[in-house]
C-alpha cells in the first residue's frame, strides 16, 4: 500500500505551493484516479510517487517503509517497483518497440529467452503482435499508447502510474483503450493511480475518484459515478 | 513577387558569392591532375598530407571524447560554477587560432624539453584540442536540452543514472556527438595558423605556400582539391545519414538533473577548472608576461590601430548584413519552398565546411578577372568571404527558433489574407529579434577573429588586425606581438562580455 501524508510541495525557485497537505492512500490492487483541472498538482502526486522529486515537507510510505520523507528521498524510482505511463509515452526514438518493452526486463538481467518470451507475451496482450522491429516513428497514436502500456506491465509493477496517457487519442480509441487499461488491472492485479481531467475516463476506470484542486483533495468519491 | 521567384533570387546571390567561385576552381582543375601527383610525389607534400590526416583524426576524436564529457557534466549534474567553467572553455574559440601557440611559444620559450614537445604534433594537438573543445561541449548542450525529460525518467524507472546516461541520453545526442566530430574534423583538416607557429608541416600550409610564397597558382588550387573532397565526404554524411538522425528540436519546462553528492561535485569542479585554467589561462600568462610594461602595450596599440580599425569596421558592417541573409535564408529553409530551400541550406553547409585555405583562393581565382576585378581590387572580396564562410553559422540559429514557432502562427496570419511578406515581417521578425542579437554577436566575433580568408583576399591597405599580427610574426619583436595578441583578445572578448550581459538583464527583466 502507498500511503502519502501531509505532503507539501514546492519548487526549490518558486514560492508557490503545488501541493499543500496532502493525504492519500492507494490500497493494492486498487484503481485510484486523480481528476483536476491544469495547475491542480495531479502530475506531481505521480511524480512524487515515481521518486522524481521529493516533498518539500511530509512523507510517503510504501508498504509501511518510508521511501520519501522532509525534502529526502531514500529510495531511487527504479527501486520502488512502479511503473509509468507519461502524457507523452516518452517512447525512446532511439529503440523499436521490441527494445523498448524489453528494456525494463533487460536491466533486471533478466536472461535473454525469458525476455523474449516475455516481450511476446505482453505485445499480443495489447494487440501488438509482429510489432517488435517496428520503429516507434511508423506507429499511429493508438499503437504508440499499446507500446508504452506494454513497457510499464511487462516488468510486473505493484503500482502504475498514469499521467493522461489517453489524452492525445480520438473519443473511440480513448474509450477503446481505457477497456483495455481495465481489463489488464483486472488481470494483473497491480494498483494504479491514474491522472485524467476526463470525467468520462474518471468514472470509468476508477475505483476511487479523487478530485483536486489548487494542490488540495476537495472530494473522495468511493465506487459511485461522478 | 512570389516566394519561390524570392527564394531563387536568394540562392541565386549565395550560389553566385561563394558556391560558384569553388566549382569554377573544380573546372579549373580538371586536366591538371598531373599537377597534384607531382606535387604529392615530393616527399615534404605526402608527408604533410598524412601528418595532417592523422592530427585532424587525433584532435576531432580527443575532442569528441572530452567535449562530449564535459558537455554532459555542464549540462546533466548540478555541479556549481558551470557558467564559469563554459567561459573559460569557450574563451579560444573566439579568438583567431594563432593566439594560443604565440600564448605557449612565450610560455616555455623555443629551446629546453617542453619546447620540443611543444614544436610538433603534440604541440600543435593540444592546441587545437583547446581551439576546438567548445564545438562538441556546445553540441552537447545544445542538444541535452532538447531532449524530452520524460524519455530519461521513463528509464530511471527500471535502471540507475548510469544505464540512464548510457543507453538513453547518449544515444539521443550521439548524430550531435559524430557532427561535432566531423566538424572538428574538417576544422582541424583545414586550420594552419597553429601549425606555422609551431612549424609542423601540414597540408593546407602546402597549400596557402604554393599560393602565396610561390606564386603557383595551379599547384594551390591542385592543393585545395583533396580537402574539398574531405569537405564534400562531410556535407555527404550530414546530408544523408545524419539529418535523418537528429530527432526534431523541441524544449522542455525542465531538463533531468543527474544529482552528484557534495564530494563529487568538488572533485569534478576542481579538475574542470585547473584543466581549462591550463589550456587557456596559462598561455595567456605566457603572452602578459612577455609584454613586460605598459609602455610595449601602448606602442602595439598605436601601431596597430589602423588594422584595428579595419578590424572592427569590417565586423561590424558585415555583421549587419549577415544577419540580414541569415534570416532570410533561414526563412527560406524553414519554409521548404521546393528544391531551392534544400539547395540553399546544403550550399551554406558545404561553404562553411570548406576550408578557409580553399574558399580564399577559390575567390580569387573567380574574383580576378578584368570584368569584374573591381570585386578583387576591393574589400568586397573580403565581404564575400565572411559572407561564404559564416552565413551558415547564422542562418541555423535563426532557424532553430523559427522550428520553435507553431506553424499555426503563420496559418493564423494567412486566415487574415497576410502573404509571406507580411508572415516575415509581422509575424516571424518580431518573434527573432532576440536571436538576431545573437547572430549579429556570433558573426561579429568570427569575423574579427578570422585570418585565413583575409589573408589571402585583402586588398592592399585593408589589413585586419588578426592579419596584422601575423605579418608581424616574420620579423616584428616579440613583446610586440604579444602585446597585439592581447589587444586581438580584449577586441573580441569585451563585446562578448557586453552582449552577454545585455541578454542576461534582458532576460532577467
Amino acid at each position: 500500500m502507498i500511503s502519502i501524508e501531509d505532503v507539501y510541495f514546492n519548487h526549490l525557485d518558486e514560492s508557490k505551493e503545488i501541493l499543500k497537505g496532502l493525504n492519500l492512500q492507494i490500497k493494492s490492487a486498487q484503481r485510484v484516479v486523480i481528476i483536476g483541472a491544469s495547475g491542480s498538482g495531479k502530475t506531481t502526486i505521480l511524480r512524487l510517487i515515481a521518486g522524481f522529486i521529493a516533498p518539500t515537507k511530509g512523507l510517503i510510505k510504501f508498504d509501511e517503509v518510508i521511501i520519501a520523507k522532509d525534502a529526502k528521498s531514500y529510495l531511487p524510482p527504479y527501486k520502488r517497483g512502479i511503473s509509468m505511463v507519461f502524457q507523452d509515452l516518452a517512447l525512446w526514438p532511439h529503440m523499436n518497440v521490441e527494445e523498448n518493452v524489453a528494456f525494463g526486463l533487460k536491466m533486471k538481467n533478466i536472461p535473454k529467452n525469458q525476455i523474449n518470451e516475455d516481450v511476446k507475451r505482453y505485445l499480443s496482450m495489447v494487440d501488438l503482435q509482429n510489432y517488435n522491429y517496428k520503429r516507434i516513428e511508423n506507429l499511429s497514436g493508438g499503437e504508440q499508447q499499446r507500446v508504452a502500456l506494454a513497457r510499464a506491465l511487462i516488468v510486473k509493477p505493484k503500482i502504475v502510474l498514469m499521467d493522461e496517457p489517453l489524452s492525445s487519442l480520438d473519443e473511440d480509441l480513448n474509450k477503446q483503450l481505457r477497456r483495455k487499461i481495465v481489463s489488464l488491472q483486472k488481470k494483473l492485479g497491480f494498483s494504479l493511480l491514474y491522472v485524467t481531467h476526463n470525467k468520462e475516463e474518471a468514472k470509468e476506470i476508477g475505483e476511487r475518484i479523487i478530485v483536486m484542486k489548487d494542490g488540495v483533495i476537495r472530494e473522495k468519491v468511493e465506487n459511485v459515478r461522478l | 513577387m512570389s516566394q519561390k521567384l524570392f527564394s531563387w533570387i536568394v540562392f541565386t546571390i549565395i550560389f553566385f558569392i561563394g558556391v560558384s567561385p569553388v566549382a569554377v576552381m573544380v573546372i579549373e582543375a580538371i586536366g591538371k591532375e598531373d599537377i597534384l601527383i607531382q606535387l604529392l610525389h615530393s616527399k615534404e607534400s605526402l608527408d604533410s598530407f598524412f601528418n595532417s590526416l592523422i592530427l585532424s583524426v587525433f584532435v576531432s576524436f580527443m575532442t569528441t571524447l572530452i567535449g562530449t564529457l564535459v558537455g554532459l557534466i555542464l549540462g546533466k549534474t548540478n555541479i556549481s560554477l558551470k557558467k564559469a567553467i563554459l567561459f573559460l572553455i569557450l574563451i579560444p574559440l573566439l579568438l583567431p587560432p594563432y593566439i594560443l601557440a604565440l600564448g605557449w611559444v612565450d610560455m616555455l620559450g623555443v629551446v629546453g624539453f617542453f619546447s620540443e614537445l611543444l614544436f610538433g604534433f603534440l604541440g600543435v594537438s593540444l592546441v587545437l584540442f583547446t581551439l576546438y573543445l567548445p564545438i562538441p561541449v556546445l553540441f552537447v548542450l545544445f542538444y541535452l536540452k532538447h531532449i524530452n525529460p520524460h524519455l530519461e525518467e521513463a528509464a530511471y524507472i527500471y535502471c540507475d543514472k548510469k544505464y540512464v546516461l548510457s543507453r538513453v541520453t547518449i544515444p539521443l545526442i550521439l548524430p550531435s556527438i559524430i557532427l561535432s566530430f566531423l566538424l572538428v574534423f574538417i576544422l582541424s583538416f583545414g586550420e594552419y595558423s597553429v601549425a606555422n607557429v609551431l612549424r609542423y608541416s601540414v597540408f593546407p600550409l602546402e597549400s596557402f605556400v604554393q599560393f602565396s610564397a610561390f606564386y603557383n597558382f595551379d599547384g594551390a588550387i591542385m592543393m585545395a582539391m583533396p580537402m574539398l573532397l574531405i569537405a564534400l565526404f562531410v556535407l555527404f554524411v550530414e546530408q544523408f545519414y545524419l539529418e535523418k538522425r537528429i530527432f526534431k528540436y523541441r524544449s522542455f519546462d525542465y531538463i533531468h538533473i543527474f544529482k552528484l553528492e557534495n564530494n563529487q561535485k568538488i572533485y569534478i569542479v576542481a579538475i574542470m577548472i585547473f584543466c581549462a585554467f591550463f589550456m587557456v589561462v596559462v598561455p595567456f600568462w605566457g603572452l602578459f608576461s612577455k609584454i613586460g610594461s605598459v609602455d610595449i602595450f601602448l606602442i602595439a596599440f598605436v601601431k596597430c590601430l589602423d588594422p584595428l580599425l579595419h578590424s572592427l569596421l569590417f565586423a561590424s558592417v558585415s555583421a549587419t548584413i549577415l544577419t540580414f541573409f541569415a534570416f532570410i535564408a533561414a526563412y527560406i529553409v524553414y519554409s521548404k519552398v521546393f528544391l531551392v530551400s534544400k539547395l540553399i541550406d546544403m550550399s551554406l553547409i558545404f561553404l562553411f565546411i570548406v576550408p578557409s585555405t580553399v574558399l580564399g583562393i577559390a575567390l580569387i581565382l573567380f574574383w580576378n578577372r578584368p570584368w569584374i576585378d573591381f570585386v578583387y581590387t576591393s574589400v568586397l572580396i573580403v565581404f564575400f568571404g565572411y559572407f561564404a564562410k559564416y552565413l551558415f553559422l547564422g542562418s541555423k540559429l535563426i532557424q532553430h527558433r523559427l522550428t520553435q514557432m507553431p506553424y499555426s502562427m503563420v496559418e493564423a496570419a494567412m486566415i487574415f489574407g497576410a502573404d509571406w511578406k507580411k508572415i516575415l515581417k509581422y509575424i516571424f521578425l518580431p518573434a527573432s529579434y532576440k536571436v538576431l542579437g545573437v547572430v549579429f554577436i556570433v558573426f561579429y566575433i568570427f569575423i574579427l577573429r578570422e585570418n585565413t580568408i583575409t589573408m589571402l583576399v585583402y586588398p592592399p591597405g585593408y589589413e585586419t588586425l588578426p592579419v596584422y599580427i601575423v605579418t608581424q610574426m616574420a620579423n616584428g619583436k616579440e613583446e610586440i606581438i604579444a602585446a597585439l595578441c592581447i589587444i586581438m583578445t580584449l577586441s573580441a572578448l569585451i563585446p562578448f562580455l557586453l552582449a552577454m550581459m545585455l541578454f542576461r538583464k534582458k532576460e532577467r527583466a
